[in-house]
């Protein structure tokens, strides 16, 4: 049975986006949900915008780093 | 015979009648026409009557001589249509068309005279008439007969000494095949052997009721009624019963936001009792059991817009004056129970779902990822996973860091689930771990910083645990 994974880019701004992966099995063509919700953050700072290359799909990354732009809008924070 | 000289009669011999009328052929006109001796001419004789009528009749024979030509005419049936004088001409054709016509002459039919054989195809036959009238005598005289008959019978009958005299008796009448009373029972006590002689007796008893037996089942029986006691009904309801019993019997007031204000189980209400003044209420629910309303009982609510009412107009007072006349009063039959109810607070699912829910809260999980520079080459956590519940704009986050054996004075994560607010960042959490190295923690946006104030040593799979809120941006 195939786990068929969604990816939804929320709350997406210039400066940040918060991604949330929801995996589904489908059963006589309805979608159950199954397992957690995963969900991480990204600031548009370099290492996030690392990081997030890591995270997601080239497609969806690339959706992100249109609305952020080619360079990085947030410093990296300090303790 | 008539003699032409070509076309010109000049000489008749013997001849003044050629025949009768209808079917007689007792008569020969013969014809000799002179100068015309042409075997190749064909001839016709024409026939013209005294009505008009004309006929045309082929010869019998022809024949030439070398001097002229002689025709025989052998009147045949039918030939002659009307007796009289008529008119006769002969015409002579050859192959190649009109050859002559002769001048015309008269001749004489006579009229056949009637025969007995003839009689029935001639309407006006005497025999006919006669035989006619005797056909219809004869049916007469059957009539007569007839009817002489029936008379005869009616006398017959009339005969007084065939009568019977006026008796009381069929045996008077002379009766003899009339009922046989010996033969009747005029008692049940006169019935014997019932099984074979009266079988429908037996069959009565088996399968009807005596007048005794159904007495005594009718005294079971209610009269007619129109109540439940009536019919001696005890573990029903009545009507009047099942309105209170079954009736939410809570009257109550909302505001405009069908929040209720207050409510009364009372079976009446008046100026003061219940909401008299009250400028929040916006509508009224009045329960069945609630029968009065009273004078000034909503006297100044100004906001009053419906009063739904669970009994139908005849089933409350309203005493005048009592409801503002700008508020709708809406009645409900015996019946729709509680229905009104459910109209007053028809709005009330739009208040809810503006409320939390279940769909309004997200939780989940993730992994944060080591930023700080000295933990990732020292490898200094050996993991650091959470759990978030969001909650509308807040969420709490859960986390667990594991260390593996190091000292470090502060580690920064990134993957918060939420970016957390510029405020949030204020929002110090003090936590400790399984070992009681304490620490400060906080996030920035995404970043989860853990300040330990100094260098702090951990050993292998100290555990710290801990919980943060942040307002989400």
């Amino acid at each position: 049975m195939e786990i068929k994974e969604k990816i939804t880019l929320d709350m997406l701004t210039s400066d940040s986006v918060s991604i949330l992966k929801q995996q589904y099995i489908t059963i006589d063509g309805t979608d159950i949900k199954v397992g957690d919700n995963i969900r991480n953050a990204y600031m548009n700072t370099q290492s996030d915008r690392d990081n997030l290359k890591d995270a997601l799909p080239e497609d969806f990354y690339n959706a992100v780093i249109s609305v952020w732009g080619s360079v990085p809008s947030v410093s990296e924070p300090t303790a | 015979m008539i003699i032409y000289q070509m076309k010109k009669p000049i000489e008749c011999i013997g001849t003044d009648c050629v025949g009768v009328t209808g079917d007689n052929i007792a008569y020969t006109q013969d014809f000799y026409i002179k100068g015309v001796s042409d075997e190749s001419i064909t001839y016709t004789i024409h026939l013209r009557f005294a009505d008009g009528s004309v006929n045309s009749v082929s010869p019998s024979t022809v024949r030439t001589d070398g001097e002229g030509t002689g025709i025989s005419w052998v009147v045949k049936k039918n030939d002659i249509f009307t007796h009289g004088y008529f008119e006769v001409q002969i015409e002579g054709r050859n192959s190649t068309g009109l050859v002559f016509q002769t001048e015309i002459v008269k001749l004489y039919a006579d009229e056949s005279l009637p025969i007995e054989d003839k009689e029935y195809e001639n309407p006006n036959s005497e025999t006919l008439h006669l035989r006619e009238e005797a056909y219809n005598a004869l049916e007469e005289i059957k009539a007569q007969q007839n009817q002489i008959e029936q008379n005869l019978d009616l006398i017959e009958q009339s005969d007084l000494s065939a009568k019977a005299d006026k008796a009381t008796t069929l045996a008077g009448y002379g009766i003899t095949d009339g009922e046989n009373l010996s033969n009747k029972v005029f008692g049940k006590n006169e019935i014997t052997d019932e099984e074979s002689n009266y079988p429908s007796i037996g069959y009565l008893k088996n399968f009807y009721y005596e007048y005794s037996e159904v007495d005594e089942l009718l005294l079971k029986k209610a009269d007619k009624g129109t109540t439940l006691s009536g019919y001696g009904i005890t573990d029903a309801y009545t009507k009047e019963q099942a309105k209170n019993l079954f009736g939410l019997n809570i009257s109550v007031v909302f505001d405009e936001n069908f929040n209720p204000l207050k409510y009364t189980e009372s079976a009446s209400i008046s100026a003061g009792s219940f909401a008299t003044g009250n400028k929040k209420i916006k509508t009224a629910y009045i329960a069945k059991n609630l029968r009065y309303i009273g004078g000034g009982a909503f006297a100044n609510c100004d906001n009053l817009t419906d009063v739904y009412i669970d009994n139908p107009p005849e089933g409350i007072t309203i005493a005048s004056g009592s409801i503002p006349s700008t508020a709708t009063i809406h009645y409900n039959s015996d019946f729709n129970d509680n229905k009104n109810l459910i109209a007053a607070l028809i709005n009330l699912n739009s208040q809810v779902s503006a409320k939390y829910d279940s769909s309004n809260i997200e939780e989940g999980s993730g992994t944060l990822t080591v930023y700080t520079p000295a933990a990732v080459e020292s490898n200094l956590v050996k993991s650091c996973t959470f759990r978030y519940q969001k909650t509308g704009n807040t969420a709490n986050i859960f986390f667990s860091v594991v260390f593996n054996e190091g000292s470090i004075s502060y580690l920064q994560f990134t993957g918060l689930p939420f970016i957390a607010k510029n405020e949030s960042d204020q929002n110090r959490h003090i936590a400790a771990t399984n070992k009681q190295n304490q620490v400060i923690v906080y996030p920035v946006g995404s970043w989860l910083t853990l300040n330990f104030n100094g260098t702090k040593t951990f050993s292998q799979d100290e555990t710290l645990n801990g919980v943060i809120t942040i307002l989400i941006n």
